[in-house]
């Protein structure tokens, strides 16, 4: 992965107001004794009126909580991966402010390439892994999903969107190539 | 208009994991009403048959009913769980007997056929309230020597319990304590208590307390499996200086929450619900405030009399164990043995935590699943202490006896 954390590296250069999400991970023993379980929240310190997004470091957060339970997976350590949110949002995609700041069209492709490169690691891992969308999910944040093996929708959850093009700087979070089986 | 007494049954139990209380804990960043909920659901969920607009009432009790554990809670709870509007419901409090007590009233309103089905349980949340939050006690209490200033500290009730009964001996309530840890083990690593707790996902910000993000709690966090004779006898008796009671033989300070299903029988067996336990009796009594721990005599010989039972018709008890020292005064009381197996066979609240107004229901349902393995038991009996000198007493009948010896 180290590409990918060298685009990300280059991408967090341009972006130095970013606002950071964290992707933390936290083991849990599932019920009836079926295994351990690691579970990545991604969260941004911020209440619900600060969605979540995905930009350069936050996307190297994710990428580095991968490798964890990655390896926590190969090692036959957990039996499952989940990702989920902070409460009332999962993850709305990309970080529009940053959008602004990128004048060149390839610093923009790098950060787009790197969550594809990042979210897709998510359908190679040696155990299954699930999204739990919680709440809020656009874009880059719908397709985090799309590459888990399961996924659940909370009720609680008003119908989860994918912005158009235009707006995001990964094309819909290319949610629309990637649709759920 | 002509009225027939309904039989009363248990349909369903279930409880969160239990949580120590404070910063560290399971719970500390989960409001308590979103705990009751959980216990809720998970009623649903398992009693697919009971249509939801069925049941006639929510009663939720909680002792400190302010903030997340104020507002209604049966109601609110109710909305939250996501019951139909049409059902009603209301907040209940006796203390460490208020699931207790969302039971019985409940019941015998369902008796007098006011209800066919009820949701009643209970939640504490420790951490957020912890005991006395916001109380106000009336000076004349003291100053009219109403109480004896030590009435208001349960901890120094239970100091006040061990003086009045000499032969309850520190020792002694170690051993029990002990014994009470090593059966809870024994329960958990038979799968008994498992099956009666609904998981609970809960987040965690606090870097401090252990990993962050959301995790998920599907086991009592107060448990001490190993506790020995010689990891009780060196702690502080927090209530009184060479006093007996110790974190080690008293209940803790924690988080969580019941709910449980009632419904008239033959409402039960019309909708196709478990029959879990029947309700024979039950009777509350007050007692000295200073000496609380007593209260389950009390109430138990009423209730027992009620029944038209004795002592000896009893043949599986769940006594809250808010103080070894209080087990060991019924015990005493009514000449069982500390150890005999009748008692709080999947151990107690030492092991599993007291979240004060939910514990009621903790003991129904763990006596529920005794009744199903052991029908050759025909009656048991749920009891605790309550603070300011209380009792509660409920008598059962199991619906699976088969005729045997007990
Ligand atoms: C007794 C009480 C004051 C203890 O509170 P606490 O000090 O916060 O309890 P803790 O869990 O921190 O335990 C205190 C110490 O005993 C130790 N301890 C507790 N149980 C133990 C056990 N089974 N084996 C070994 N050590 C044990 C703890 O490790 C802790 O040691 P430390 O101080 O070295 O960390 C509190 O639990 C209490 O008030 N209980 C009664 C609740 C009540 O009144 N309920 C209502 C009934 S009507």
């Amino acid at each position: 992965m180290s590409t990918t954390t060298e685009l990300l590296k280059g991408a967090a250069e341009l972006f130095p107001g970013e606002v950071v999400t964290q992707a933390h991970v936290r083991h849990l023993d599932l019920p009836a004794g079926a295994g351990r379980f690691a579970l990545i929240t991604l969260d941004n310190g911020l209440d619900h009126t600060k969605p979540t997004t995905f930009g350069p470091q936050s996307l190297a957060n994710l990428d580095a909580a991968i490798d964890q339970v990655e390896k926590e997976a190969a090692d036959g350590a957990i039996t499952g991966i989940g990702i989920t949110g902070k409460p009332f949002i999962f993850a709305v995609g990309a970080d529009l402010k940053g959008v602004e700041l990128l004048k060149e069209r390839e610093d923009a492709l790098a950060i787009g390439k790197g969550g594809h490169d990042v979210f897709r690691r998510l359908s190679g891992l040696a155990v299954p892994t699930f999204a739990y969308y919680n709440g809020a999910a656009m874009g880059g944040g719908v397709e985090v999903g799309l590459h888990c093996t399961y996924r659940t929708v909370s009720r609680a959850l008003p119908p989860s969107r994918c912005p158009r093009s235009s707006s995001a700087w990964f094309p819909a979070g290319a949610a629309a190539h990637c649709s759920p089986t | 208009m002509p009225r027939t007494i309904r039989d009363v049954v248990f349909v369903d139990g279930v409880r969160t994991p239990f949580g120590k209380a404070g910063p560290k804990g399971i719970y500390h960043e989960t409001r308590a009403d979103d705990l009751v909920v959980k216990a809720i659901r998970e009623l649903l969920r398992r009693n697919p048959d009971l249509d939801p607009a069925r049941i006639d009432e929510v009663a939720i009790a909680a002792t400190t009913q302010i903030g997340d554990q104020g507002l209604t809670l049966g109601r609110t709870a109710g909305i939250l769980a996501g019951l139909p509007q049409s059902v009603p419901g209301y907040s209940i409090d006796r203390m460490c007997a208020g699931a207790l007590t969302a039971v019985t009233s409940t019941a015998g309103s369902i008796a007098f056929g006011a209800y066919d089905v009820v949701v009643a349980g209970g939640v504490e949340h420790m951490g957020r309230h912890p005991m006395g939050e916001g109380v106000d006690p009336n000076p004349r209490f003291v100053s009219e020597k109403l109480v004896d200033e030590s009435a208001l500290f349960m901890g120094m009730t239970a100091e006040n319990l061990h003086d009045r009964y000499p032969t309850i001996t520190k020792r002694r309530a170690d051993e029990y304590a002990v014994r009470s840890q090593e059966k809870a083990a024994k329960a958990y690593a038979d799968g008994k208590i498992q099956q009666d707790l609904v998981p609970v996902s809960v987040r965690r910000t606090n870097a401090e307390a252990g990993e962050t993000g959301w995790g998920l709690v599907t086991a009592d966090e107060p448990m001490r499996p190993g506790t020995t004779m010689e990891s009780l006898a060196g702690l502080k008796t927090p209530f009184r200086a060479h006093g007996r009671v110790t974190a080690g033989n008293a209940a803790g300070l924690n988080d969580g929450a019941t709910a449980s299903l009632l419904a008239a029988e033959d409402v039960a067996r019309e909708l196709g619900l478990p029959v879990k336990m029947r309700l024979v009796s039950y009777a509350f009594a007050g007692v000295e405030p200073e000496v609380m721990g007593y209260g389950p005599i009390p109430a138990t010989e009423k209730a027992l009399s009620k029944a038209g039972l004795s002592i000896s018709d009893i043949g599986l008890f769940e006594i809250n164990e808010a103080f070894a020292v209080q087990v060991l005064a019924f015990l005493e009381h009514y000449g069982i043995a500390d150890d005999d197996a009748r008692v709080n066979q999947y151990g107690g609240a030492i092991a599993y935590g007291h979240p004060l107004a939910s514990s009621g229901v903790r003991l129904m349902t763990q006596l529920a699943r005794q009744f199903e393995e052991q029908p050759e038991v025909r009656y048991g009996l749920t009891t605790m202490c309550v603070g300011f000198g209380m009792g509660a007493t409920v008598v059962w009948e199991n619906p699976n006896f088969n005729g045997g010896s007990k």
